[in-house]
């Protein structure tokens, strides 16, 4: 605990000098009315998602003088969770945007701006608004980018939404889902691993098909998968069995691989087959944020290499990357996963800045809560330990099978109460 | 060289807020409980910041340590029947429930 007598240290110095301080302190905040309060470091987010959201508010809880500024293009967040149960007709969109103002109260800097580079030798960041932005170490969380190709693109995400981001996207396959006649096949793909949100593609599939045994009984959902397995999938089929008749799932070793998909025709091709879809969500392979392919944090790769304790880059010092842009080895790259590592990053990072050479292992969690029907919850549940090598799971485990219909109610509620307590955690 | 002349600061900044930190909420000032802060970070997700929570999940804010440390034993022995707390109090030590109740009650 090398950390403790750091800070012990510190103290002592502290008091030596606490008058000092103090006057120093009022100057600067009443200086500085445009940029971020406090007079400690510069903590500089980039994305306030799930992971730096949370990384801004953990880092000014932490150490409250630190100057935090959080940059996010958007104003305001449409989460990816409970986007399902939106596709569903459970939640509204106003139930799942999110504004900023909870995070300026609690003393972020919060800019609406892009980041459109890093120039790690002196320090800064660049913005699209020509602005450059000093930070002392710098926190990014820029979520995913895709592995266009097969004919599928940007463009024709237009036409036939992958809405494995949220906001536009969602909105647009939820109009889609309304105004399809009933009849029609409902063509999910998942993508291959690894990718954002392990069991969103099945919790998807339950709540279309929810959608579709109330308002187009003839209608059914047919997810064409490019793995054999996915998570939580016997707690899913046996959901599947109770509730409904209209979900197919064809594994990839039966579907074939896919060659191409066809936005404007609905039709996803094969090697076997060309099926024709009413609607066709096809969820391209993923990579990390574009930006941390600009940063030059990926080393050439796909994911952003860090250090399994602090979550510093193993390319860039100085920089940290996390959720689901960063390699994090044996956690998902889920929202609640983002949110944890955002912590314990958050905690690295004071204790960095506060001079300590070395910074103890956390013990961190991760919950991933489904919907089957909006009265039939499952859950995947983890506590793990860091290692430098990876999170070594210390206990967890999926729903158990075989449980009565109060125990499924019970737990679709309590992933309504996980979402509003994680959201008021972040954004509250 | 500029990250170590920050670190001094850094010392500063952090005591600067210890006295309104004084009763463990998570501020890095609070020396005795500096990893049940991120312990107990994994808690409010599901059950709100200080054990408030806004939905369905439990508040836990109303229980005394004895009482937070006896249900999360309870959980982790089985003995105590739930939906996931089950699941996830056997990933905790001993140690760590401990420090964990304490941190939440402030006790
Ligand atoms: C359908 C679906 C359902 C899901 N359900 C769940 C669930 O139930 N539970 C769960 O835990 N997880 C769920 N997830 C996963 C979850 O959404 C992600 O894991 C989470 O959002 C990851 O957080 P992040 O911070 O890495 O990225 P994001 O939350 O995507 O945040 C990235 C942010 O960075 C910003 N950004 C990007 N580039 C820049 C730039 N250059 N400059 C500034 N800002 C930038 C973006 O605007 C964005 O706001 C689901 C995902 C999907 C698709
Ligand atoms: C994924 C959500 C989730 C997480 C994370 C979680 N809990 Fe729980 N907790 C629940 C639920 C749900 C219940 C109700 C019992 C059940 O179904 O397991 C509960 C019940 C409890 C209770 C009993 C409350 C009472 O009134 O009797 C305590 C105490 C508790 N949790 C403490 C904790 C602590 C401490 C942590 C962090 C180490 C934690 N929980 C993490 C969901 C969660």
């Amino acid at each position: 605990m090398s950390n403790n007598k750091l800070n012990k240290t510190s103290r002592r110095d502290f008091l030596k000098i606490a008058g000092a301080t103090g006057a120093v302190s009022a100057f600067a905040i009443s200086g500085c009315a445009m940029g971020p309060s406090g007079t400690g470091p510069r903590v500089v987010v980039v994305g306030g998602g799930f992971g730096g959201s949370t990384a801004a508010r953990y880092v000014k809880k932490f150490a409250p003088d630190y100057r935090v500024t959080l940059i996010e293009p958007k104003t305001s967040y449409v989460t990816c969770p409970f986007s399902n149960p939106y596709l569903g007709g459970l939640v509204d969109l106003k139930t799942i945007t999110h504004g900023y103002g909870g995070l300026s109260k609690a003393g972020v800097h919060v800019v609406h701006d892009m980041v459109t580079g890093l120039d790690a030798a002196n320090g800064t960041i660049s913005l699209s608004s020509g602005k450059t932005v000093e930070y002392d170490r710098l926190i990014v969380s820029p979520g995913i980018d895709f592995k266009w190709g097969m004919g599928y693109d940007e463009a024709a995400s237009l036409i036939s939404p992958h809405a494995w981001q949220g906001g536009s996207q969602t909105v647009l396959l939820k109009k889609q889902l309304e105004a399809m006649d009933d009849g029609g096949t409902v063509i999910i793909a998942p993508p291959g691993n690894p990718f954002r949100c392990p069991p969103g593609p099945y919790e998807r599939a339950s709540m279309i098909a929810h959608y579709l045994k109330a308002h187009k009984p003839r209608s059914k959902v047919l997810i064409l998968d490019r793995k054999d397995k996915f998570s939580k999938q016997g707690a899913f089929m046996e959901g599947w069995k109770k509730n409904y008749t209209n979900i197919e799932w064809v594994k990839a070793t039966d579907a074939g691989t896919i060659t191409s998909v066809d936005a404007g025709a609905r039709t996803i091709s094969t090697e076997m087959d060309t099926h024709k879809a009413a609607v066709l969500n096809f969820i391209p392979n993923q990579k990390a944020g574009k930006i941390a392919h600009t940063m030059g944090l990926t080393g050439g790769g796909d994911w952003c290499p860090v250090d399994q304790i602090t979550f510093e880059s193993s390319v860039i010092p100085g920089v940290h990357v996390i959720g689901d842009a960063a390699v994090v080895s044996g956690m998902p790259k889920s929202g609640n996963a983002a949110n944890s590592e955002a912590k314990v990053c958050a905690w690295a990072v004071v204790q960095l800045l506060s001079g300590a050479s070395e910074v103890e292992p956390a013990v961190t969690s991760n919950t991933c809560y489904s919907l089957v029907t909006p009265d039939y919850g499952i859950s995947v549940t983890a506590v793990w330990k860091a290692t430098p090598e990876k999170y070594v799971s210390q206990g967890g485990g999926v729903s158990p099978a075989d449980q009565s219909d109060g125990f499924r109610k019970q737990e679709a509620e309590y992933a309504h109460g996980w979402y509003a307590n994680i959201t008021h955690d972040i954004w509250g | 060289m500029r990250k170590i002349i920050k670190g001094a600061v850094v010392g500063a900044a952090l005591l600067i807020a210890a006295p309104a930190y004084a009763s463990g909420d998570g501020s890095a000032a609070n020396q005795g409980n500096l990893n049940s802060a991120l312990l107990v970070s994994n808690c409010v997700v599901c059950h709100g910041q200080g054990g408030d929570s806004q939905g369905h999940t439990p508040s836990i804010d109303g229980l005394n340590r004895a009482q937070m440390l006896n249900a999360l034993t309870e959980f982790k022995s089985g003995a105590r029947k739930g939906t996931i707390m089950t699941r996830i109090a056997p990933g905790y030590t001993d140690a760590q429930l401990e420090a964990i109740a304490s941190e939440l009650t402030g006790n």
